[in-house]
């Protein structure tokens, strides 16, 4: 139907030539990446097959109207091969395009009558088709002789009636309008086609008006049904499509505008006026100007159609104010708990999904996809295993929610009816809530680890105090008091002026006791000191039976040590190594230095350490409470180490950094 | 009533006595410095009641309760301590007499009182048994054993003693030279002995693991230890137990 002076009047090539040449490379373009793009969405789900032929149909049509124009361009003879199978492809392309359509339709053609009436459509083109495909073909080889405008019309013919046909009957009242309409338009402009071919075939025009009614009528049908088509039949890269094809459709219209113009400005209007150099340069200026003015405009004119388009055909969920929407509900959330009923939301309302679930990953549960496990989305065909043991089993798309490095949970979606194949903004969407809620759940993580931190160091702190506490009262046992208080009220009557020493000597050591429960460091010789007032006291109770020796070098008597850190030795000696032992007993305390290393010593002729008895396990205790504060006090540079002694009992060694105080 | 004081401090004795001699009813018949001499005096002078100091040299206040014959001569008892809250809790809870130092002497003469009354009760023996019960919780590792011979007491840490056996219905104890009777049952003392050291051998022989010389199979499953003493006395373990001895020493 295009060119007829291609098989017939050969002055054909005229100034529509290079308009419709660039139309059909335009048209090859998009109907090719139409084809590679439904290709790849095979795999997916919510991606018809009938995508696919439709594509291939509109391929055919274009290519082998490129293929007819370009060999005629190039000058080879008439109905040559080249010519014949290009006519050839390019009506097969034509007679088969109602198949795809009238499947696209047929999803919304449930009830009754309609679904058998569209089964039967469906089977008419079919027949019809291959009918034309084989007459076609046998034509184009020479076997039959049929005119070649009337299989034209035969296969427009076809084509337009079983459209007319099923856009008028198949969609119901109730099909979405988004389908419904553009199925009437889709239907209408295949009748249209029909009614300006015929009117082309039979009033006959001259040829340059049946040039120009052939390439706008056959390419604006092309459009309108590439566009209708995408409304009810959407796939995964539909929106994809739409905007490279939006650019090359764009590109090849802005072409044919131009080439036009470079055409049809009447040079010779021109010099009617004009001189010709003139004329000529006022051409050339014109059709330059026009050329920058489009160049310039494209890029504007491209995202605007694009972008019309896109919200036009996809009614793209307001993703923008989702988000948004969605980041200040999630900010609000403190429980972990609460994240998923408004992630859920989140994704469902503005994609109208039929279900969206947000469950925890377990990636021992089942076998998943490689690529799930790396954080990338998974499309599950409807008859994937995974289905069974997925929380919801008609979730087509699953969205890895990543927090803590890795896949933390999963986001189920399953497409609604309003939106039954999700396109790749969609699913951009349903990346950007996963996201949302992986960094929610990192951010909950992160103040719960805080919260935890901090009471583990309030415990902790709790402890050091108690800790403290408790090595307090262990510094001077009660014991110790309430003897040395019956020993004095025996003495009081007995002998007064030992009771005065006695009574001297325990406030002195409970001065001693309380002045440096508050500070942690004091000198040897203070230490010393109090030392030998406790165990005067403790002499006296014992009277015969406890000997007590100091051998303390004068020069470390200056150097720093723990207040009370040889007290707990001394009394664990006491209470241990000489208490259970009848009979005299002798305590050693004493303090030298060995180069930096100061050693403290306490050592008795008692007990001894035995694994059997009980008392290695309180002087262990006794140890491991000095043990502690040397810790705290010097980390590993001090030490305490309880022996056996040479010739019985037990020898306790400190060792510590020397260091001098000054004596306040 | 005849008492005997057992305290390890010169002061502490003679104020005792001091404020006893405002009791009338009270006859000190002796004193005793630390728990090996209040065990001999114990058995010596058979007092009607007992001040026991806890904290004490040699042995403390409850292993002299444990180490002496529970029998109907054995005394009350009114513990005296400085400051003990284990042992406090546990007077308490059974309603035992006790005093803290320094003794107060209205809480003395309540103790007396109550002593007296008891002395004068037809049975004494549910207060005995609390006594006794005490003593054992609360100190319940024995670190020493009282041993004696003929009338003679001697304090033997328990490595050196190779076996407990019960003779006759007496436990006695075989050091390394010599044989001690003692006055605690085997049952006390595998309670109260290192459960890593002493081993059951039969119903009636307590063995010292550490002191073995030689273990040889005996018939059937079971073993004959050879011990470590002089005479190299050999000591057979029952079927039942040499099953737990196989256990208790790997590769036997």
């Amino acid at each position: 139907m295009l060119v007829d002076g291609l098989h017939g009047h050969s002055i054909a090539i005229g100034s529509f030539f290079t308009g419709t040449l660039i139309a059909f490379m335009t048209g090859v373009l998009i109907t090719l990446l139409l084809l590679i793009l439904t290709l790849r969405a095979a795999r997916l789900p919510g991606t018809p097959f009938a995508n696919i032929l439709f594509a291939l149909c509109a391929l055919c049509w274009s290519a082998g109207g490129l293929g007819r124009l370009a060999a005629l361009g190039s000058d080879v003879p008439h109905w040559s091969t080249i010519v014949r199978i290009s006519w050839a492809l390019q009506y097969i392309g034509a007679a088969a395009i109602p198949i795809p359509i009238l499947a696209c339709w047929r999803r919304y053609a449930v009830d009754g009558w309609r679904e058998s009436a569209s089964r039967i459509l469906g089977i008419v083109a079919m027949i019809s088709a291959a009918a034309i495909s084989a007459t076609l073909i046998f034509r184009s080889t020479g076997l039959l002789d049929i005119g070649v405008a009337s299989m034209e019309h035969a296969a427009t013919f076809s084509s337009t009636v079983l459209l007319v046909l099923g856009g008028a009957f198949l969609p119901r009242r109730s099909t979405p309008s988004s389908v419904y309409y553009p199925s009437l338009a889709m239907a209408a402009a295949a009748f249209g086609t029909s009614v300006v071919l015929l009117v082309r075939g039979h009033a006959a025009p001259d040829a340059g008006q049946a040039a120009f009614l052939g390439a706008l009528g056959s390419h604006l049908v092309l459009l309108i049904a590439l566009f209708a088509f995408f409304l009810f039949a959407r796939f995964r890269y539909a929106d994809i499509f739409v905007r490279y094809g939006t650019r090359i459709l764009l590109v090849g219209l802005l072409t044919s505008i131009l080439t036009s113009a470079l055409r049809e400005i009447r040079i010779e209007q021109l010099t009617s006026t004009h001189a010709p150099p003139a004329a000529f340069t006022l051409h050339l200026s014109g059709v330059v100007l026009l050329a920058n003015m489009l160049l310039l405009s494209f890029t504007f004119v491209d995202d605007f159609l694009s972008r019309q388009l896109n919200r036009w055909l996809f009614r793209p969920a307001d993703t923008r104010s989702s988000a948004r929407k969605l980041a200040a509900d999630l900010s609000a959330i403190h429980n972990e708990m609460e994240i998923a009923p408004v992630v859920e939301d989140a994704a469902r309302v503005p994609l109208e999904l039929s279900g969206a679930r947000l469950v925890p990953f377990d990636k021992e549960v089942t076998i998943w996809p490689a690529g799930l496990i790396e954080g990338e989305i998974v499309e599950l065909n409807p008859s994937d295993s995974l289905h069974r043991t997925l929380p919801m089993p008609n979730a087509e798309v699953l969205v890895p929610v990543t927090s803590d490095g890795r896949v933390s949970h999963l986001l189920l979606a399953a497409p609604g009816p309003a939106r039954p194949g999700l396109v790749q903004h969609d699913l951009n969407f349903l990346r950007m809530v996963a996201l949302q809620a992986g960094s929610r759940f990192d951010m909950l993580r992160r103040e719960r680890e805080a919260i935890d931190r901090e009471s583990r160091e309030a415990l902790l702190r709790q402890q050091i105090a108690e800790a403290e506490l408790q090595a307090l009262r262990a510094q001077i046992h009660p014991h110790f008091l309430f003897n040395s208080l019956n020993t004095i009220a025996d003495l009081v009557v007995r002998d007064p002026l030992r009771a005065e020493t006695m009574t001297l000597r325990l406030a002195a050591t409970f001065r001693h006791v309380l002045r440096n429960a508050s500070r942690s460091l004091t000198t040897v010789r203070e230490e010393i000191e109090f030392l030998r007032t406790y165990l005067a006291i403790e002499e006296v109770r014992f009277s015969d039976r406890l000997t007590v020796e100091f051998d303390v070098d004068p020069e470390v008597e200056g150097d720093a040590i723990p207040s009370l850190i040889l007290q707990p030795l001394v009394e664990n000696a006491m209470k241990h190594g000489l208490g259970p032992k009848p009979g005299p007993g002798r305590l050693i305390i004493s303090a030298k230095a060995d180069g930096p290393i100061l050693i403290l010593r306490v050592e008795d002729d008692g007990m001894g350490l035995s694994t059997s008895s009980p008392a290695a396990h309180s002087n262990g205790m006794g140890v491991a409470n000095v043990a502690g504060r040397l810790r705290t006090l010097y980390h590993d540079q001090a030490g305490v180490a309880l022996d056996p002694r040479e010739g019985g009992g037990t020898r306790v060694t400190v060792t510590l950094p020397r260091n001098k105080v000054e004596k306040a | 009533m005849r008492s005997l004081i057992v305290d390890d401090e010169e002061s502490a004795r003679s104020r005792l006595r001091r404020l006893l001699a405002a009791h009338p009813e009270i006859e000190v018949i002796g004193e005793a410095r630390d728990g090996l001499e209040a065990v001999r005096q114990i058995e010596a002078l058979r007092p009607a009641l007992l001040f026991l100091d806890i904290e004490m040299p040699g042995l403390t206040g409850f292993e002299v309760l444990r180490a002496i014959p529970n029998d109907a001569n054995m005394p009350l008892v009114i513990f005296i301590t400085g400051y003990d809250e284990h042992a406090l809790a546990a007077f308490e809870a059974n309603a035992l007499a006790y005093l803290l130092k320094p003794i107060e002497p209205e809480r003395l003469s309540q103790a007396v009182t109550r002593a007296h009354a008891l002395h004068a009760a037809v049975d004494g023996a549910p207060e005995r048994e609390r006594v006794l019960k005490v003593a054992r919780e609360s100190q319940p590792v024995l670190r020493q054993i009282v041993c004696r011979k003929r009338d003679r007491a001697v304090l033997l840490p328990p490595d050196q003693i190779l076996w407990f056996r019960m003779e006759g219905g007496i436990v006695k104890a075989r050091s390394a030279s010599d044989t001690f009777w003692v006055n605690h049952s085997l049952t006390d003392l595998e309670a109260g002995l290192p459960p890593d050291v002493f081993f059951r051998a039969r119903r009636e022989v307590l063995v010292n693991l550490a002191r073995i010389k030689e273990i040889r199979p005996y018939f059937k499953s079971g073993f004959l230890l050879v011990m470590a003493d002089n005479e190299a006395t050999e000591i057979t373990v029952s079927e039942r137990q040499a099953k737990l001895l196989r256990q208790r020493i790997p590769g036997l």
